[in-house]
């Protein structure tokens, strides 16, 4: 058998180069997303066309992110394709249930209406949750 | 289902590693279907069963199916 130069934890080459460009492509859609709205909050622009370009330009980079994520998936072995699938579940039913939850919570005037962020943490946690779960289930 | 993955790699002094890098999957997936907590789907058996030289249901079985 031709032995190829793998450590025995590493991943297939083109997952680890897909997870970077992941990786960029969020860095980006975060960096700029953070711009425009220091932006906006701040009015540092001074036309309202600049305001619809660096908009435009945030969701592009969040569909670059969609793409380069979908590649990534469908290009990870079976199990990789399973565990990641298993923790996209589990947030969105963490997010939805949570989110749902929480909106009974602020018609009963128990709770403030919530900011945007916290159903991020909740996708993001219940997203790092799964993976974590699914990587500990196989190991 | 069982597999006798492990013995076949083991016969040909191979690693979990050298065995992922010639299935182009991770070494996690070949430890967890080692371990019987992932079955693989039809195609990576097959693949398997080919690596191995080997008809799939040398490779794998069936644990509820006629022995």
């Amino acid at each position: 058998m031709n032995r190829k130069s793998i450590k025995p934890d590493e991943t297939p080459a083109r997952s680890k180069k897909n997870h970077a460009l992941i990786m960029l492509w969020i860095f980006l859609w975060m960096a700029t997303f953070v711009t425009v709205d220091k932006a906006e909050a701040y009015e540092w622009y001074t036309a309202g066309s600049l305001s619809v370009i660096a908009i435009a330009i945030n969701a592009v980079l969040g569909l670059l992110v969609i793409v380069t994520y979908m590649r990534f998936l469908k290009e990870l072995d079976e199990l990789q394709q399973k565990i990641q699938l298993n923790a996209l579940a589990l947030a969105m039913g963490i997010g939805l249930v949570g989110s749902v939850s929480y909106s009974l919570l602020v018609s009963a005037g128990i709770a403030a209406a919530p900011d945007i962020a916290v159903v991020i943490a909740l996708l993001g946690g219940g997203y790092g949750a799964g993976l974590v779960i699914g990587r500990a289930r196989y190991q | 289902m069982k597999n006798r993955l492990k013995v076949l790699r083991a016969e040909r002094d191979w690693t979990q590693a050298d065995l992922a890098a010639a299935l182009d999957v991770s070494r996690q997936t070949i430890n967890a279907i080692e371990t019987g907590k992932f079955d693989p789907s039809l195609p990576l058996a097959f693949k398997v069963a080919r690596l191995f030289k080997l008809s799939i249901e040398e490779v794998f079985c069936d644990e509820g199916g006629d022995q």
